[in-house]
């Protein structure tokens, strides 16, 4: 009961339609959901390795271009070195003058060409407002004092800050320099400014991407917001994975996710780093939130209507099933449910219809049991008159007529007295073999009375069949008809015998005689009578005994048992009653 | 089943058509593709500083979408302030192929007319009413040459006194009262001086520093470079003498070479006001927004540049013109763009993007980052008495040829009165050529 009622509480009121489109909703909003998720995952993760490789890919052009601008230029200032040397210009000043002037119109990306001169502590330059310097004290002068690199070592390039032709604004720059033995140094300069806009420059991503040229140690070289040059990176920009010659990688910048790529130049050692906000590379989170909102608000109502389509599908058979119980439980069994589906539902509602039309059969076959049975009790019923009156009535005569020597009369009322006794019996269903038997005999003697010594009777009976319980009724119809249909109707017969044969599972009744027989014509209308129950054709209600007998035992045994009807014209009649040897439990 | 199938299909379809129909924009910004309809206007120009060239592409765009008969298109041409582009705008006029549009350095259009680059817009102007009054009258007057409309003028500045006001604190110094005289201005320099190891750690004042040109101090001095009557350079006027003498006296005082040192050592930055290591600077007025972008927490002032008299007290003006070049077809389009940058939407964008003044006068006063901001205003109610460099034909060899003598006093390679007599002849002579030549014409 507390099991029953937990389980009824659960499922009371949810019918298994809202149970289906719940089902479905959950089953096409989970999906949707995960695929959304999954592609948003997917896309950012393409997007970033993209972006990531675009950036790469430009900033290792852009290397490209300022590594083999530079190497030119240090190319230039080998070759002026050897001008020098070679064309013995190192003390024409004038020549000297020309020269570097030449270069430097040149090449527009030159902003200074410097040659110092040991001896005479001067400074000639390129410049077109300052032409010599007289040096004073070289340590003012950061090239004339930066170290000198031996080619192998390092590609000798190095940033400084020096002045403009005016003197008013200092301007970081990019030099290179050279020393020749017994003459001075000589440097050419490269403004920041040119090579950002020339060389570093990002034409993709102008306003978003923040580029970097930072040297080995980590010092800005070069960069949009020029108040960061000469700064030092901060740790935090640079990741301890910065040892390859490049690569990318993400990381978190005052609480902002930003994309680093950098390439380092094997010429100049120096990296190339570019950053990029992460929000500016993924699509944005928001819009990807309104989107994702907006797909499942509009696939809602889609979702909902497939639900219910679906749910229909297989909640309509179900609800038709139902309402076909219904009408069973209100009693028709004549319901019977059609569809033209080829599902599992086909199968079924086959099994409904199949299941309904036995149910009804069964009812059919009890309620026709029943109706036999009633009808052999009135038939009973019918001979009891008064069973007591009667018995004490034989009892009397039978004494009466011993009194009175009648011994016939005495043996005939004794017979009868019992006859009935064993017939009415005490209203039970069922009765022993040996109790029909002896019944069988009590009708028998009495008939014996009647035809003489001469009416033969012969009954073989098996010892251990006595106890085995049958239907009542069934074998003492079967020699009354012998004895009024077969032996009455002919001369001269006299005969009844009876076997009580076991065989395998069954037990045989064989009952002949050597009547009168059965006409042929009669013989087969009543054996097709027999051998088709369902037929109710015997309007004129002949062979009703035997029909009772075939039927009762076809309803209780099953179609294996009953009646069989040999018969010869004149001759006599054997009727033979299959049963299985099984005791019916009274 | 083949209802269901049916409503599946049906259902996929409104789904995509939704989603298509949803589609974000991906891109607010058009791709301006130049169909054959459209007039397209090519401009020059080149500005220092990447935010003014992006800012100008911006205006590019707004004006394609403003206008959908033109289309603009703006080439950076590296460096055209100096002679060399300016030899290759003539090439390109010369050659048929000029730009429509030239965004100029002021300064560079006597010498650009002198080379018959540019055309006359003084009947454009008149007819779309562009007069004098609604500019400033040194604008118009470096656009103008032989009473003939040249370019309209578009951005300008002012040079100014900028000062730290902590440093001020620091050396004792009342940070709301900044140096108003040449003599005030040398005592403050002093005391906010300081060196260690015998090298400047801080300085008061580097009066050639950034925008302290002869120029600026000619004029402080209370010099004129140009007398309008008899059309001749007057680079040797006494004041000017003075002015020069003035900045080798500094250079010596200070050691030049330790000066230009501290300027340039390696463990300081780049600009030595904004780092605090400079207490006092001319500039011009651009670097209120540069400071704003890159320093906003440098506490400082502006003021006017100090003078000898104390009183007289100047400052000068550059900026950009808009020019036309020689040989192009359709003036009346690239004025269009011309008229937008200067007196229409787009002056207004760059006054409120870059900081940068107009020309115009009126879309000065009504810009609201003018209005707000109080270092900028004090700067534009100066444009009006601004002195500008004198609109000749050798604008440009003036201005090199007194940097040529500035630094060559500074490094005391030469003696101010005699190098300025020789500048004011050769200039002179310049201009009595061109003048005969003009005449010839």
């Amino acid at each position: 009961m507390v099991i029953g009622g937990k389980m009824n509480k659960t499922n009371k009121g949810i019918s298994i339609k809202i149970q289906l489109i719940v089902f479905f909703l959950i089953v096409m909003m989970i999906p949707t959901l995960l695929i959304n998720i999954g592609m948003y995952g997917l896309a950012s993760k393409t997007l970033k390795e993209r972006k990531a490789n675009d950036i790469l890919y430009s900033l290792s052009r852009s290397k490209e271009r300022l590594d083999t601008f530079l190497k030119d230029i240090d190319y230039k200032l080998i070759a002026l070195g050897l001008d020098i040397q070679n064309l013995n210009i190192d003390h024409d000043y004038e020549k000297l003058l020309y020269e570097i002037t030449r270069i430097k119109k040149l090449n527009p990306n030159i902003e200074s060409i410097n040659v110092f001169l040991d001896e005479e502590n001067r400074i000639i330059s390129s410049s077109e407002t300052q032409k010599e310097v007289l040096v004073k004290e070289s340590k003012y002068y950061n090239w004339l004092e930066a170290p000198i690199y031996m080619e192998k070592e390092n590609s000798g390039w190095l940033q400084t800050k020096y002045f403009n032709n005016n003197y008013n604004i200092p301007k970081r720059v990019f030099f290179i320099k050279k020393k020749i033995e017994d003459f001075g140094q000589i440097a050419i300069f490269i403004n920041e400014t040119t090579l950002r806009y020339n060389y570093m420059d990002n034409p993709i991503n102008e306003n978003e991407l923040n580029t970097f040229l930072i040297d080995e140690h980590g010092k800005i070289l070069s960069n949009k917001d020029i108040s960061m040059i000469g700064k030092y990176m901060d740790n935090v920009y640079m990741d301890k994975g910065v040892t390859k010659e490049e690569d990318w990688y993400i990381k978190n910048l005052n609480g902002e996710k930003m994309l680093m790529i950098y390439t380092t130049s094997s010429y100049t050692n120096w990296t190339y780093m570019s950053m990029i906000p992460m929000k500016n590379v993924l699509l944005d989170k928001r819009e990807v939130y309104r989107i994702i909102l907006l797909i499942n608000a509009i696939s809602l109502p889609i979702t909902i209507f497939l639900a219910i389509l679906f749910s229909k599908r297989i909640y309509q058979p179900i609800g038709e099933l139902k309402g076909a119980m219904k009408e069973v439980e209100k009693g028709n069994l004549n319901v019977q449910v059609y569809t033209c589906r080829k599902d599992e539902f086909n199968i079924l509602y086959h099994g409904f219809n199949r299941m309904i039309n036995r149910i009804k059969k069964l009812i059919q076959e009890l309620y026709h049991e029943k109706l036999l049975h009633k009808e052999a009790e009135l038939q009973n019923l019918q001979a009891q008159i008064n069973p007591h009156f009667l018995y004490n009535t034989l009892d009397t005569i039978h004494w009466m007529a011993r009194l009175n020597k009648m011994e016939e009369v005495s043996y005939l009322t004794f017979s009868l007295s019992n006859f009935y006794k064993l017939r009415l019996g005490d209203g039970k269903k069922y009765t022993t073999i040996g109790e029909t038997m002896e019944l069988v005999r009590e009708f028998l003697n009495i008939k014996r009375i009647k035809y003489g010594e001469d009416f033969a009777i012969e009954i073989n009976i098996q010892e251990d069949l006595n106890e085995v319980t049958i239907l009542k009724f069934i074998i003492q119809p079967i020699v009354e008809n012998a004895m009024y249909h077969g032996i009455e109707k002919k001369k001269g017969a006299n005969k009844i015998l009876i076997n009580v044969l076991s065989i395998s599972n069954y037990i045989i009744f064989k009952i002949e005689d050597d009547g009168l027989g059965i006409e042929e014509e009669k013989l087969k209308i009543l054996k097709k009578l027999l051998n088709d129950m369902e037929n109710e054709n015997n309007v004129e209600g002949k062979y009703s005994a035997l029909l009772n007998i075939q039927k009762r035992v076809k309803l209780k045994y099953g179609v294996n048992c009953g009646l069989n009807i040999e018969s010869q014209y004149n001759k006599g009649t054997k009727v033979t009653l299959k049963l299985p040897k099984t005791n019916i439990k009274i | 089943m083949k209802k269901l199938a049916k409503y599946l299909i049906i259902t996929v379809c409104i789904v995509s058509i939704i989603l298509v129909g949803c589609q974000p924009e991906y891109s607010s910004k058009k791709i301006n593709y130049i169909s054959p309809n459209k007039q397209e206007i090519t401009v020059w120009y080149h500005f220092n500083g990447s935010n003014i060239n992006q800012r100008l592409k911006e205006l590019a765009d707004m004006f394609n979408d403003a206008n959908p008969n033109y289309h603009v298109k703006m080439e950076l041409v590296s460096d055209i302030s100096t002679m060399g582009t300016l030899d290759k705008l003539i090439y390109a006029v010369n050659g048929g192929v000029p730009p429509d549009v030239v965004i100029v350095d002021r300064y560079l259009i006597g010498s650009a007319i002198e080379k018959g680059a540019f055309q006359d817009l003084t009947n454009l102007a008149t007819k779309d009413n562009i007069t004098k009054d609604m500019f400033y009258e040194f604008a118009w007057n470096d656009s103008t040459y032989n009473e003939k409309l040249y370019a309209i003028p578009f951005d300008t500045d002012v040079r100014l006194l900028y000062y730290n006001k902590q440093l001020f604190n620091e050396a004792g110094l009342n940070p709301n009262s900044p140096p108003t005289s040449i003599r005030e201005l040398e005592e403050y320099a002093a005391k906010l001086t300081k060196q260690e190891h015998g090298e400047y750690i801080q300085m008061g004042f580097i009066p050639w520093m950034n925008e302290g040109y002869l120029y600026t101090w000619g004029w402080a001095f209370g010099g004129q470079y140009y007398d309008q009557q008899s059309e001749r350079v007057t680079v040797n006027h006494d004041k000017i003498i003075d002015a020069l003498q003035w900045l080798g006296y500094y250079s010596n005082q200070y050691d030049f070479e330790k000066i230009m040192y501290f300027l340039t050592r390696e463990d300081y930055g780049i600009d030595a006001f904004a780092e605090e290591r400079c207490a006092m600077m001319i500039g011009g007025s651009g670097k209120i927004a540069e400071y704003a972008q890159y320093y906003p927490e440098l506490d400082y002032g502006v003021a006017l540049i100090p003078t000898v008299e104390n009183s007289d007290f100047i400052t000068w003006s550059g900026g950009f013109g808009l020019a036309i070049p020689k040989g192009v077809e359709h003036k009346e389009a690239a004025f269009e763009f011309i008229k937008f940058m200067s007196i229409g939407e787009g002056a207004t964008f760059f006054v409120d993007k870059t900081s940068h003044f107009v020309c115009s006068k009126k879309i000065n006063t009504e810009s609201k980052l003018i209005k707000d901001n109080g270092n900028y205003k004090f700067a534009v109610e100066l444009l009006d008495k601004a002195y500008s460099r004198p609109p000749i034909i050798e604008g440009k060899m003036l201005w090199e040829e007194l940097i040529y003598a500035t630094t060559k006093v500074l490094n005391k390679q030469a003696i101010p009165n005699e190098i300025l007599n020789e500048i004011n002849n050769k200039i002179n002579n310049s201009i009595d050529d061109n003048g005969n030549r003009w005449q010839n014409e």
